[in-house]
């Protein structure tokens, strides 16, 4: 027997286990469950761990299925089959807190924070000098500007006399940005990702540069519009306060939550930084978005912004900062830019390419020095919306799905079928142009055209709905969960914006798609979506495993980078005045590019 | 088969090759171009556009159908500007002012040209001026398109630049895109509305009563 230690969502869990046994039963022991739509049979490769130190036996033949070599090297290991050998510290990154997908790919920095605290006793004031209380502070800062706000220079006297001169000074760079009475150490900051359908917030300790907290919601602007354009007439219509004011508030809360989860004030929150896409942006600081709508799509700004929280709205340290990283352009926004900060474009001479499989669908590319970016408008399809069954990744959605060899849906934390999600819904489509179901126009047989080899649990599943053919997925609590012909239509749109755009992109920068180095997975989308489906569909190139990565929240990650260091930021400015956007649009090539990337099959990776 | 059901198939599959091989066959065999036109494309995309209505067929369908399409006309075009073969009707379509969304006014030209109709098409972004002059140019039907509803408004604009220059009466117009309804229409004193490219055609060809 022997420790193994687990590196969980909650901290460190050890538990004592033997040699022999898969991590996947360790853990279990240690009452952590690691995801296995399979049931642990090695076949769907979502049981990933890290293995941080110690040895674990060589690993076998499905491991080996679904890992690469660089995988492998990074420790990564399937839980379900890895097995122990000795003490070994292990983290669960196969672990999905909720849905909500918070972890991105780390990136080290150097930690140079916007802000620091600087605890301070003032000198109390004499009849003979008489210098003012703002002198006085100054004096015990020794080099800091003279160029305090008027909030701060109002509240400073009843600071520095609340707690007999003991005060906390807030300085941004060599500027006194607010004074508070008594003697409060904790810097802290957030990071925020304002999604379009969901908001993140990360609270960092930015004296040591760790991460205290977590929170993230539903972003209620939903009420006025999924989508971006929705939104956008309803702030056109006059509703661009009430959109305002309910981003801000689930921010708020987000500071909240977060700080009471990490014990925590919410008035040590001395800076934020926020990332979203343009349309997000511009909506959360009341900038108007008609433009946005419209021809030539011009934003308000795209530079980046240092706000105060207090003229946001946002309720932290009462002189906090705002970093608003910058956006490139009205549909690449400053989300696009952290995830390319995130992903270290710009530092790799090979070919790099993110794409963000979300409503807005921005493809990103770097080469040597070259970034090119667009936004396909791929369309909530792939969100859930507009498919007849579709639904948000909550409990209940369909979000893994295999036909062969046996037939296995998979719903989020088990619950019974209410519809499908994204990630099930490109699934159920791979697997059914696999097996010639659905054909690689998008045409959906109807239950007298299909081959009769096809395996009866499959044949039995196709049906009729309103006489078009359509696929029984599962019979849900609240009715028949099926993909319908039209569905199939509808993704295969979302996948054709998707996959035109990489094409474009790639073309722009002379490349093949053999050539990319690292394909990135953005978003949500990124991690959860099944690699094999979307190259079985075209939604992504037939590239070897090992180059294809998911990244989870890169924006968030990215937003997290700007808020630990000022260089990050310089950075991120840099990127995003070096980006070449493309508007697809107005590309002769797009159309072209367009009917092509409609069929369904794989896209060979040529010019490797 | 003959060669010109060996063109309407290889336009309703799709077939580019196919389709301009058919043509330049069906030109050396001295078919009259009218009996191409109509025997060869505009029976093709009226099977396309039928199976489009019913669901079998969809965008990609049409799109792919389209580009066989064109194969044969672009062959075809030089031969029919010289031979003075008048369309059944004159169609100028654009996407209105402050919009760039083409793929559906493009699938819209492309059943009404295969439908026999002669089409101008204005792009994207298109001033109600720009449709004025098209008006004034000849056209029998006007064609608007857009696809958010904050653009939509430019419709309206349209048919008041086309009163104000006093040649509403001289055509029809006609308006379709996905935030756009026959209410709409009505609203704005549209002619007609279509909810897809393949009813557009039909209902051109019942304003215009061609």
């Amino acid at each position: 027997m022997f420790t193994l230690t687990f590196v969980a969502e909650q901290g460190e869990v050890k538990v004592a286990t033997a040699p022999g046994r898969t991590v996947m039963e360790a853990a279990a022991a240690a009452g952590l469950a690691l995801d296995a739509p399979c049931g642990g049979r090695g076949t769907c490769g979502k049981c990933l761990v890290r293995v941080i130190s110690g040895e674990l036996e060589p690993p076998g033949g499905e491991e080996l299925d679904h890992l690469g070599q660089e995988e492998l090297a990074d420790g990564l290991r399937l839980g379900c089959q890895a097995r122990l050998a000795g003490p070994a510290t292990i983290g669960l990154v196969g672990v999905l807190a909720g849905r909500v997908l918070a972890e991105g790919e780390g990136r080290p920095a150097e930690l140079a924070p916007g802000v620091r605290r600087v605890l301070l006793q003032v000198a109390e004031p004499t009849l003979e000098e008489g210098r003012g209380d703002l002198e006085r502070v100054l004096a015990e800062l020794g080099g800091v500007r003279v160029s305090p706000g008027l909030a701060v220079v109002r509240d400073l006297p009843a600071a520095v006399r609340a707690e007999g001169g003991r005060v906390s000074a807030l300085v941004a760079g060599e500027e006194l940005v607010g004074v508070s009475a008594g003697h409060h150490p904790r810097c802290l900051g957030m990071a925020v990702d304002v999604g379009t359908t969901t908001v993140v917030g990360y609270l960092l300790d930015l004296e040591t540069g760790e991460q205290v907290g977590m929170a993230s919601a539903m972003n209620e602007q939903a009420a006025f519009g999924a989508d971006l354009i929705s939104r956008i007439g309803h702030a056109a219509g006059g509703g661009g306060r009430e959109l305002q004011q309910r981003i801000v508030g689930v921010i708020n809360r987000l500071l909240e939550a977060a700080c009471k989860q990490a014990g925590e004030r919410v008035e040590d929150v001395c800076e934020l930084t926020v990332v979203g896409n343009t349309c997000m942006h511009h909506l959360l600081l009341g900038l108007p978005v008609d433009n946005l709508a419209a021809m030539p799509f011009v934003p308000a700004a795209t530079s980046a912004l240092r706000l105060s929280a207090r003229e946001i709205g946002l309720a932290a340290h009462p002189e906090a900062r705002v970093y608003c990283f910058p956006n490139v352009a009205g549909f690449v926004g400053a989300d696009a830019v952290a995830v390319m900060l995130a992903s270290g474009f710009g530092h790799q001479d090979g070919l790099r390419v993110a794409i963000d499989i979300g409503t807005n669908g921005e493809v990103m590319a770097a080469r040597g020095g070259e970034i090119v970016a667009c936004s396909t408008a791929a369309g909530p399809a792939f969100e859930g919306a507009k498919i007849s069954r579709g639904m948000r990744a909550a409990p209940g959605a369909i979000d893994r799905v295999r036909l062969t060899p046996q037939v296995q849906v998979h719903t989020i934390e088990g619950a019974p079928a209410s519809g499908a999600c994204g990630s099930g819904i490109i699934d159920a489509v791979a697997e059914l142009v696999k097996l010639g179901v659905v054909e690689e126009n998008g045409r959906m047989l109807s239950k007298e055209a299909l081959p009769a080899w096809l395996p009866a649990p499959v044949a039995e599943r196709l049906v009729e709905e309103e006489g078009k053919p359509a696929f029984l997925l599962a019979e849900g609590e609240l009715g028949p969960v099926l993909l319908t012909a039209r569905d199939v239509r509808e993704a295969q749109l979302a996948k054709a914006a998707l996959a035109a755009g990489l094409a474009v992109v790639l073309d722009e920068l002379g490349a093949g798609a053999g050539e990319i180095e690292q394909l990135l997975l953005a978003g949500a989308f990124g991690n959860y979506i099944d690699r094999r489906s979307a190259v079985v569909i075209g939604l992504i190139p037939d590239l070897p495993e090992g180059r294809i990565k998911p990244v989870g929240n890169a924006a968030g990650a990215g937003a997290r980078l700007g808020l630990l260091s000022v260089r990050m930021r310089a950075e991120a400015e840099r990127l995003a005045a070096g980006v070449r956007h493309l508007e697809l649009s107005s590309r002769p090539d797009f159309y072209d590019r367009f009917t092509d990337a409609m069929m369904l099959r794989p896209v060979p990776a040529q010019g490797q | 088969m003959g060669v010109l059901q060996e063109l309407a198939n290889a336009i309703i599959e799709g077939r580019r090759d196919a389709a301009a091989e058919a043509t330049k066959r069906a030109l050396a065999a001295k078919t009259p171009l009218q009996d191409i036109i109509s025997e060869g494309l505009i029976a093709g995309m009226a099977v396309v556009g039928d199976r489009f209505k019913k669901n079998e067929y969809y965008v990609p369908e049409v799109l792919i159908a389209a580009r066989a399409m064109h194969a044969s006309l672009d062959l075809l075009r030089p031969l029919l500007v010289e031979s003075g073969v008048q369309p059944r009707a004159r169609a100028a379509i654009g996407t209105v002012k402050g919009d760039l969304h083409d793929i559906g006014k493009n699938l819209v030209a492309m059943m009404l040209e295969g439908a026999g109709f002669g089409i101008q098409d204005l792009g994207v972004d298109v001033k109600p001026e720009q449709f004025v002059e098209a008006a004034k140019g000849g056209a029998d039907i006007i064609c608007l398109s857009a696809l958010l509803t904050t653009t939509m408004p430019a419709m309206g604009e349209t048919i008041k630049a086309l009163e104000q220059a006093g040649v509403r009466n001289r055509v029809k117009v006609m308006i379709g895109g996905a935030p756009v309804t026959q209410s709409y229409a009505d609203e704005i004193k549209a002619d007609g509305y279509a909810a897809d490219a393949a009813t557009a055609v039909d209902k051109a060809t019942e304003l215009l009563a061609v």
